[in-house]
């Protein structure tokens, strides 16, 4: 529950901070100048503030939309990502996020036209081309949507550009928006997956992956496209029966022609994040597995990682074409990017 | 080893003190030579009277952290009354915002306490404001405490109380010591029940910073070097996040040297399958 927003003066007036505001009528509320003198603050206990997270409003004022990095993609030729929001609702233990913000207040930019404009100008920018754009990169895009309506904003877009692709990625299964309104062709929802017995000791604050697969086969009932991303894939006693279990439970209950692409990836962190989460939760099982050094990041050994990698190809083979079916992986980055490790890993599901 | 929770109070006035030395059953610290200095038994609660205004609360902060040599851990309040423009005499409330009067300095602690009580800004002021017309608390200390205390530890273990003593209808020069206390005495049990979360903040902080206990015995069977003691700290961590702590030592008891010690226990973790089930 929500009992602190923080909004930048700024946008005291703004509709949405308005709206947002009025739900929480018993929140205290302090303006503030800049989200940044909060949010960036050095001296912060990330831990103690995810057990009780206060939400901040702020406008974004440019990187509206950044390239995706290399190694990441699900089919198009241009990929871009764009955060309507810092930080997610769930605490799940892989997350690059516990890594990237000193904070773990939720930021929410109030001023979603901004976003509309930069997106409409990439995709006319690009009129040959399938431009694919990821949201959920910083946050869970569904999680606060009740609080946000940045989905049912942005989805009104996509349907006036059909040659472009829309990516949430999620594993909320609050899907209101979206089971409100005709299923739109050109969107994915994309749900990240891993066995149930791993997400319960990993996913913490978030819904089942039984709680998560059903809400995908309503949403595919519905005629909406499904992401399977199995991403990141983590390592661990029985992992083959975990994970083909799990592949073919999912491949059972959603029907191939909602699929819409399969994505999977090692877990990895850039050295000094895997430092710094380890330092928040030196207890976390997830650090004590055979993860090792491996330039600048910190994986599992080598032949772990491709172990898992072809046996979980092999089993998706079984199910889709070979052409829906992408890999993530950090070694494809592009060399512009190499020194943004926020843009080049992404385990934050 | 030091042991958890690590409190530290900084209090401007006596006056003020009395109910939470009395309530914790503190007794005067030999260390106290610059300020009057106060602790438990047990070391866990330091508190130290700082006096009226910026510098002496900054400056008994800093003093406070060494003479209690202070674990990165420590929790630190303040409390104290005052001035309200919105009169709810006796009123105690939680600081969430700290503005420093004349500039542009704005502090936000950390609000990750679980309360009922009521919340406010807090202005401080350089000398005494008879003008309530402004929407915040005001006081003398809160803003120098935050700053000395956020050199040396994070703003979510960090918390500022204020009773409301004077406005416009309470006149401060009515105030006497006596008052003072009473108005600190009459919120002890919502003072305490926020020390409590403090507390659980503390320990959560000294068990993510300090090595499990069997790191002290290793080491002093074999012989580290620095980084290798650094080495075995996170082997120990990965290893007690799988194992029982206890079990660590009879499996390590035949190794030959520090380096076979970390070589072993390396060994065995890289090879390990995480069974997710028991964890």
């Amino acid at each position: 529950m929500i009992d602190t927003i923080y909004f930048e003066e700024d946008i005291s007036e703004h509709p949405r901070t308005l709206s947002i505001l009025a739900k929480f009528k018993a929140a205290r509320t302090i303006p503030i100048k800049r989200f940044g003198e909060l949010f960036n603050q050095r001296k912060q206990n990330f831990r103690i503030q995810k057990s009780k997270p206060s939400l901040i409003l702020a406008q974004k004022h440019n990187g509206h939309v950044l390239q995706a990095p290399g190694g990441f993609g699900i089919g198009g030729t241009k990929n871009f990502y764009f955060s309507h929001m810092y930080n997610c609702v769930y605490d799940c233990r892989y997350c690059f996020l516990q890594g990237m913000f000193s904070s773990a207040n939720y930021v929410v930019f109030v001023n979603f036209e901004d976003f509309d404009k930069q997106i409409e100008r990439i995709i006319n920018q690009h009129p040959e081309e399938t431009v694919t754009f990821f949201s959920g990169y910083d946050c869970d895009s569904l999680a606060l949507e009740t609080i946000t309506g940045f989905a049912a904003h942005i989805l009104p877009i996509f349907k006036n550009y059909p040659g472009s692709l829309l990516e949430f990625r999620t594993k909320s299964i609050q899907v209101n928006p979206l089971t409100s309104m005709k299923a739109i062709s050109n969107c994915v929802i994309a749900y990240s997956l891993m066995p149930e017995v791993m997400s319960v000791a990993l996913d913490n604050k978030a819904p089942s992956i039984k709680r998560r697969i059903e809400t995908m086969s309503k949403l595919s009932k519905q005629g909406w496209k499904i992401g399977l991303r199995f991403d990141p894939l983590i390592h661990g006693e029985n992992w083959r029966t975990l994970y083909e279990e799990l592949i073919e439970d999912v491949f059972k209950i959603i029907p191939q022609k909602s699929i819409h692409s399969v994505s999977f990836g090692p877990l990895r962190f850039p050295k000094a994040m895997h430092r710094d989460i380890f330092k928040l939760y030196p207890e976390d099982p997830l650090f004590s597995g055979p993860l090792q050094q491996r330039g600048p990041i910190v994986a599992y050994r080598q032949e772990i990682e491709n172990e898992m990698a072809d046996f979980c190809r092999q089993m998706f083979a079984k199910f889709i074409p070979d052409s829906i079916i992408f890999q993530c992986t950090p070694e494809g980055q592009s060399p512009e990017l190499e020194n943004n490790e926020r843009q080049t890993y992404s385990n934050n599901g | 080893m030091i042991g958890a929770p690590a409190i530290r109070w900084v209090i401007a006035l006596k006056s003020e003190a009395k109910p939470i030395i009395e309530k914790l059953d503190m007794v005067p610290s030999k260390k106290g030579i610059d300020f009057p200095v106060y602790r438990d038994k047990k070391g866990y609660h330091w508190l130290i009277i700082s006096g009226i205004g910026r510098a002496r609360s900054a400056a008994a902060t800093n003093y406070l952290q060494q003479e209690s040599d202070a674990p990165p851990w420590s929790a630190w309040i303040n409390i104290g009354i005052a001035g309200y423009g919105y009169d709810s005499y006796g009123a105690l409330y939680l600081v969430d915002k700290i503005t420093l009067e004349k500039s542009n300095l704005v502090a936000y602690p950390g609000v990750a306490f679980s309360t009922n009580l009521p919340r406010a800004g807090l202005l401080t002021v350089n000398k005494p404001k008879m003008d309530y017309s402004e929407p915040n608390l005001i006081d003398m200390e809160g803003y120098a405490f935050y700053e000395a205390v956020n050199k040396f530890s994070c703003r979510e273990l960090l918390l500022l109380l204020k009773v409301v003593s004077d406005g416009p209808k309470s006149n401060v020069k009515e105030l006497t010591s006596g008052k003072i206390s009473k108005l600190i005495s009459g919120n002890i049990e919502n003072i305490l029940s926020l020390v409590v979360q403090l507390e659980d903040f503390s320990k959560l902080e000294f068990k993510r910073l300090v090595p499990p206990d069997i790191c002290r015995q290793i080491k002093e069977k074999w012989h580290f070097t620095v980084s290798q003691e650094h080495q075995l700290s996170i082997l120990v961590r990965r290893w007690t996040s799988l194992f029982k702590e206890n079990a660590l030592f009879s499996e390590i008891k035949n190794q030959k040297s520090s380096k076979s010690v970390i070589s072993y226990l390396s060994k065995v973790l890289d090879e390990y399958e995480v069974d997710w089930g028991q964890s």
